[in-house]
């Protein structure tokens, strides 16, 4: 899916904004950074539906976080949510990389993996998380989107 | 619980079960080893409760797993149980590091972080991703054991 390439050597330390859009230079992928130059967004096609993924870059913290936004929509009242938090903690078990995460004010759930950056992130480490996170996304979509159907 | 500040920086490749230990030694942890020296298990003392911690080397998945293993029990058939899975679906978007995933067969819940090691790992986000971890558990218990204890 990602053309990752060779990998580049890791940053030395927590990595800033301009150093992850290189990372994505580096495996071609198309990209936009927000107007605040917080967050950078980019879009998948995947077997099972496209993705919109953002990447949230904290230097100061040594965190990046990587998120696919609105993968699922579960309002608080659905007649399902039970049955789909339920399964989605039994995933989030099951998962090596990323977990499943429910905004119960606007019904968002994601699908996100946070890197603790201390030790610096090489391109290598973004683009495997990127796939991975997008595997786990088509893996489990039509299983999910099953359970919230009526 | 252990001095971070004086915790020597160290830079490890995929580290494996020995790596991971001698990490583990630079933070004056006491810990339980399995026989293949991969696996280790540690103990703290916080103000709510005692909580083990369990720290798995992967170096094939250039993976650390970092985990406050047996957090919670909790059946499927429990009276509790959806209620709760809501809620730690919710905290987990909350939490910026770390989330909670179930295993019903044994109806463990864990609060887990995997620790990506393309990039290499020192001791100092080892003893942080504990102590973060610890701070959550110890955050969120006595709401958590409420719920299930009614």
């Amino acid at each position: 899916m990602l053309g990752l390439g060779r990998g580049r050597s890791a940053t030395p330390g927590p990595p800033d904004l301009q150093a992850v859009c290189k990372f994505l230079d580096g495996m071609d992928l198309r990209y936009f950074v927000d107007g605040q130059g917080k967050a950078i967004l980019l879009s998948f096609e995947c077997d099972k539906a496209d993705y919109d993924m953002f990447i949230l870059v904290d230097q100061q913290h040594a965190f990046v976080y990587v998120s696919l936004a609105r993968y699922l929509q579960v309002p608080r009242d659905h007649p399902n949510v039970q049955a789909i938090m339920t399964r989605l903690m039994e995933t989030n078990w099951d998962l090596l990389l990323g977990k499943f995460e429910w905004n119960p004010n606007d019904g968002e759930v994601r699908v996100a993996f946070t890197f603790t950056t201390e030790n610096g992130m090489g391109q290598k480490a973004l683009g495997a998380a990127i796939s991975a996170i997008l595997d786990v996304a088509d893996k489990y979509y039509i299983e999910l989107h099953a359970i919230l159907e009526p | 619980m252990f001095n971070l500040r004086s915790t020597p920086k160290r830079k490890t490749q995929a580290p494996d079960g020995q790596a991971v230990a001698r990490l583990l030694d630079e933070l004056k942890v006491k810990y339980f080893a399995n026989p293949a020296g991969d696996h280790f298990r540690a103990f703290f003392d916080c103000e709510q409760a005692t909580y083990e911690v369990q720290v798995l080397a992967m170096p094939r998945a250039a993976t650390v797993l970092v985990t406050v293993a047996n957090y919670l029990r909790v059946s499927r058939d429990h009276p509790a149980t959806d209620d709760l899975m809501l809620r730690l679906m919710e905290i987990n978007w909350e939490l910026p590091l770390g989330y909670f995933g179930w295993r019903s067969a044994s109806e463990r819940i864990d609060i887990i972080t995997a620790l990506r090691t393309t990039d290499g790992l020192c001791s100092d986000t080892v003893g942080r991703t504990i102590s973060w971890l610890l701070g959550v558990a110890e955050r969120y218990h006595r709401e958590l054991q409420d719920m299930v204890e009614f």
